[in-house]
């Protein structure tokens, strides 16, 4: 034994046991001085990490927020064509609440034909617009009154707050609206400091005294009413931490506390607080923050809610699924009352508000406002304009504002009027249910902004969106832009230029094969051009189209807005060429607008969430047809829905309400197009089969029929034509198709492109025809001796 | 300042200048009854020639209004706002002002030249000129406002030219 303790002494150095249990004391103690120190130290960098932590997490804290998107703003003024109705499924969907006096914003109340509103105001990219408290009138599908309460005055003009029609999500849906606290209600403060942290304005960041006092309020209550975690506490935890309970957890959560507290003000860090809390969950949503939580739960804004709403609001956060009021009301309304009741024992309220508040239902809307749009069509469309100016990652996380141009009323009409019209046609022709499809896209006429979408014939149905992507033969649909190739040649056509509309003989060319007849089988012999597109006369417009040249044709319909590249094919003149109803109507904005190109646009302005613009889309327009050309053309759809293909539509519309438009089948009746304008709307509408079977459907027995009662429940504008100064009166004579006179029967007034030729020559009434029979003669000769 | 130049005039032409037409709207497949009023505001503004049969074509014309056209207040709030806007040279907000107009009365050639206008004060020289081509579409035997249409789509063009090396 001696000898081993002697080997130690000799390895430490020491001579004698005792001098050696001396020096091995202090070497342990040094060893535990350093290790004690080297801990410190570490600690003390560990503190460094997470006081880095705090402050790079805390102030580059850019809230993940989905983009939201919005419907156009409802523009109100005298004259305004607007029922009640329309305006109260608008004030509903933005959340209004009805009450019997309206003395606040988001209030009104209605009495016949009046509607008392207090408007929330709203901040627009391109000015804001203030609370207005207005009383309205309506008669007869008009408001005709539009009066500010306050002034006394006859309001001008004013706009609603957009509705918000969806938003862009990223794969974990993390939701919030985010809110100030200059702007937060000073009881929902109140209310949430009295709950979860009374000491909150006094503590550093951790309470030992809060977490006595909740045990004793705990204890009191017969149960957990309050939590000792001051709020700073529970940011901390949500914002770095995970929800593991642990020793390790807890003494990180009181350091950050105590560091957040250090270098940020109190208010920063309840604002922070408000925006983060998680409240609920819906699908795969997550609803943070007090903003959206206030619309999840009571569907209007913060500002709007009432002390018993605050109370279950802030009740909520200590367990959002425990007390989800939807799904356990009772157990919500229980804490609710203890929130109200921790109020008024701290004198935030009064006994009588106390009472009051206790009586309250709980208030829950009952159809939660969804993360998913119902226009799935539409957003789909917003989502591709938007990609090609945006990250994917910008649009989900960046919280940008999407103004866009959709019209929720007419959107309703369209999709209403498609499922209940291909419903009705499946259900005539025997079909499977399911059996057809349809795909609806209305703009405004003029601008060429997309205001309503429908790419499937049922409401919401997300998937393949057919206004979009479904290309389909368009069939006579492409036959105006033969005939504004025509009419853009006034030297060689006008409106009444006769067209021969005999069958062709197609042995000498490459196309023996094709046989193209006219829809009722019959040919026609020479028509007026005016007729032969109103009748859509397919042999007419072959021989027209070959006169013309296809390349003349595929000029046009690239100066019309068609992209693609589209084969140089005799088919072509009757609409053998595959486009969507995306396609079809950019081509047909050109028509409706007179001849100026717009490209087709559905998002208005772009802003960040501070409502600061980002981006606007202008409205651009390009001149590529004269007005002249286009005005003839524009007349003669106008006819042919008075007496040619369109006539249909007027079951539905008033006999002098204006519009042009046109049909298109295809071979074997497989797809049924119309498309037409009023002055304010054009719309398109396909119908057909998905697979290509035959739909039965010409273009005027189904397109047309969900077109007509669209434009019946939006159109409002007449449609007015404005001929250019170059266009004048003629007399012509329909069956020569040569300058008449006024006296003569027969001759018939047109519009025509002044300063040709042709228009010189005025005759007596029965030379032309004369001279026409000798012409033909001596054609038919000519041809019996080729 | 061309828009100053014409913002008085446009405030009295448009007051008597109506040119939206107006139809009687259908709801549930029913025609519904305008009142009286609607009808004769039909009558006075939009009417075909001649009535219409497969063998003669009803051409359609737009007659003028003499009547005072509540609507068209609307649109001149806004084409005074943008005038306002284009004085202090927020030419982006007098440009969003004026297509709110267009998105009202797209047919009013006030509005279109105004923001030819205001696209030539952002020297956008392209859009300028077609904007001003589309108020003389509209514009309907109006000089005065072809007059300056004329000149935007005049000082547009040589800008171009002259902004071309």
């Amino acid at each position: 034994m001696t000898k081993i303790i002697r080997k130690i002494n000799r390895m430490l150095g020491g001579s004698s046991y005792k001098g050696g249990m001396r020096r091995k004391h202090r070497v342990w103690f040094r060893r535990v001085l350093w290790l004690m120190s080297a801990l410190v130290l570490l600690g003390i960098f560990y503190v460094i990490y997470l006081d880095f932590t705090v402050r790079a997490h805390f102030e580059g804290k850019r809230w993940e927020i989905p983009s939201k998107v919005y419907a156009r703003p409802l523009e109100l003024f005298a004259e305004k064509d607007i029922t009640t109705d329309q305006l109260l499924d608008e004030i509903t969907a933005l959340r209004y609440q009805r009450v019997v006096r309206v003395v606040r914003p988001g209030e009104y109340s209605r009495t016949g034909d009046r509607v008392d509103i207090y408007t929330r105001g709203f901040e627009f990219h391109d000015g804001s617009e203030a609370p207005r408290h207005l009383l309205m009138r309506f008669s007869a599908n008009r408001l005709i009154e539009l009066r500010d309460v306050e002034t006394e005055s006859e309001a001008t003009i004013v706009r609603l707050e957009p509705i918000a029609i969806g938003g862009i999500y990223p794969r974990i849906k993390e939701d919030r609206i985010l809110i100030r606290i200059k702007d937060t209600p000073e009881l929902l403060i109140k209310t949430l400091i009295a709950v979860e942290d009374r000491d909150f304005y006094q503590h550093k960041g951790i309470a030992p005294t809060a977490i006595l006092r909740a045990f004793i309020a705990n204890i009191r209550a017969g149960g957990v009413v309050q939590g000792g975690s001051t709020l700073t506490q529970q940011l901390v935890k949500n914002f770095y931490l995970s929800e593991k309970k642990s020793l390790w957890r807890k003494a990180n959560e009181a350091i950050m506390a105590l560091q957040l507290e250090w270098h940020y003000e109190k208010n920063d860090i309840l604002e922070a607080y408000f925006n983060e809390i998680f409240l609920a969950q819906q699908g795969a949503r997550a609803i943070h923050g007090f903003g959206l939580g206030s619309q999840y739960y009571f569907a209007k804004p913060l500002e709007e809610l009432n002390t018993a709403e605050i109370a279950l609001l802030v009740g909520i956060v200590k367990g959002p699924s425990f007390y989800d009021p939807r799904r356990h009301p009772q157990r919500a309304r229980e804490r609710r009352n203890v929130v109200l009741k921790v109020l008024a024992e701290q004198g935030i309220i009064s006994d009588l508000s106390l009472a009051r508040a206790l009586k309250q239902d709980l208030g829950i809307a009952r159809n939660q406002p969804g993360g998913i749009s119902p226009y799935p069509g539409f957003m789909e469309l917003v989502q591709r304009q938007l990609h090609r100016d945006y990250q994917e990652q910008d649009l989900e996380t960046s919280g940008l504002h999407i103004y866009t141009s959709l019209d929720p009323f007419v959107q309703k009409q369209i999709q209403s009027a498609m499922t209940k019209h291909i419903a009705r046609l499946e259900n005539q022709r025997r079909f499977e249910p399911g059996f057809l499809q349809g795909a609806g896209i209305v703009s405004d006429s003029n601008t060429g902004e997309i205001i309503a979408l429908s790419g499937d014939r049922y409401q919401g149905a997300a998937g393949f969106n057919r206004a979009l992507d479904a290309k389909r033969p368009v069939g006579s649909l492409l036959k105006p832009f033969v005939y504004l190739t025509a009419l853009s040649q006034p030297s060689d056509y006008h409106m009444a230029t006769l067209i021969d509309d005999s069958p062709m003989d197609w042995t000498l060319t490459d196309w023996k094969d094709w046989a193209p007849k006219n829809y009722d089988a019959q040919s026609h012999g020479p028509v007026p051009l005016y007729q032969a597109l109103a009748n859509s006369y397919n042999l007419a417009t072959i021989r027209l189209g070959m006169q013309l040249g296809l390349e003349n044709i595929i000029e046009t319909l690239h100066l019309a807005g068609i992209e693609r590249d589209i084969p140089a094919l005799p088919s072509l003149i009757l609409g053998a060429i595959e486009l969507s109803p995306y396609e079809t109507i950019q081509a047909y904005q050109v028509l409706a607008s007179g001849g100026f190109y717009s490209e087709l646009k559905a998002i208005r302005a772009v802003t960040n969430n501070q409502g600061e613009l980002i981006q606007r889309f202008p409205l651009e327009i390009k001149q590529v047809f004269k007005p002249a050309p286009v005005y003839l053309l524009n007349q003669i759809l106008a006819h042919a829905m008075k007496t040619g293909t369109g006539k249909r539509a007027y079951r539905l519309l008033p006999e002098d309400f204006h519009v042009a438009g046109k049909t298109g089948t295809t071979d074997d009746l497989r797809d049924s197009w119309f498309a037409g304008f009023s002055g304010d709307r054009l719309a398109v509408l396909w119908v057909g089969n998905d697979d290509n079977q035959p739909a039965g459907l010409t273009g005027s027995s189904g397109a047309l029929e969900i077109w007509s009662e669209l434009m019946a429940t939006v159109a409002y504008q007449s449609l007015e034509l404005n001929p250019s100064e170059d266009v004048s009166t003629v007399y012509v004579d329909p069956e020569t198709g040569e300058l008449s006179n006024k006296s003569c029967a027969e001759a018939i007034e047109i519009h025509v492109i002044e300063g040709y030729d042709w228009m010189q020559s005025n005759q007596p009434c029965e030379s032309n025809r004369t001279v026409k029979k000798i012409r033909d003669k001596i054609e038919r000769i000519r041809q019996w001796l080729n | 300042m061309l828009l100053l130049r014409v913002s008085f005039l446009t405030a009295i032409i448009l007051l008597l200048n109506a040119c939206a037409s107006h139809a009687p709207r259908v709801v549930s497949g029913e025609f519904e009854q305008a009142t009286e009023n609607t009808n004769k505001g039909l009558d006075e503004n939009a009417t075909a020639s001649s009535p219409a049969d497969e063998n003669t074509i009803a051409l359609i014309e737009t007659k003028k209004s003499s009547s005072f056209d509540r609507r068209q207040q609307a649109s001149i709030r806004l084409y005074d706002q943008a005038t306002t806007l284009y004085e202090q040279q927020e030419y982006d907000k007098a440009a969003a002002v004026l297509e709110r107009g267009l998105r009202l009365s797209p047919k009013n050639a006030y509005l279109w030249q105004g923001l030819a206008q205001v696209r030539l004060a952002q020297l956008q020289y392209k859009q300028a000129e077609q904007c001003a081509r589309k108020s003389n579409a509209l514009a309907r035997g109006n000089r005065d406002l072809k007059e300056l249409n004329d000149e935007i789509i005049f000082a547009s063009h040589k800008a171009r030219l002259s902004a071309t090396p």
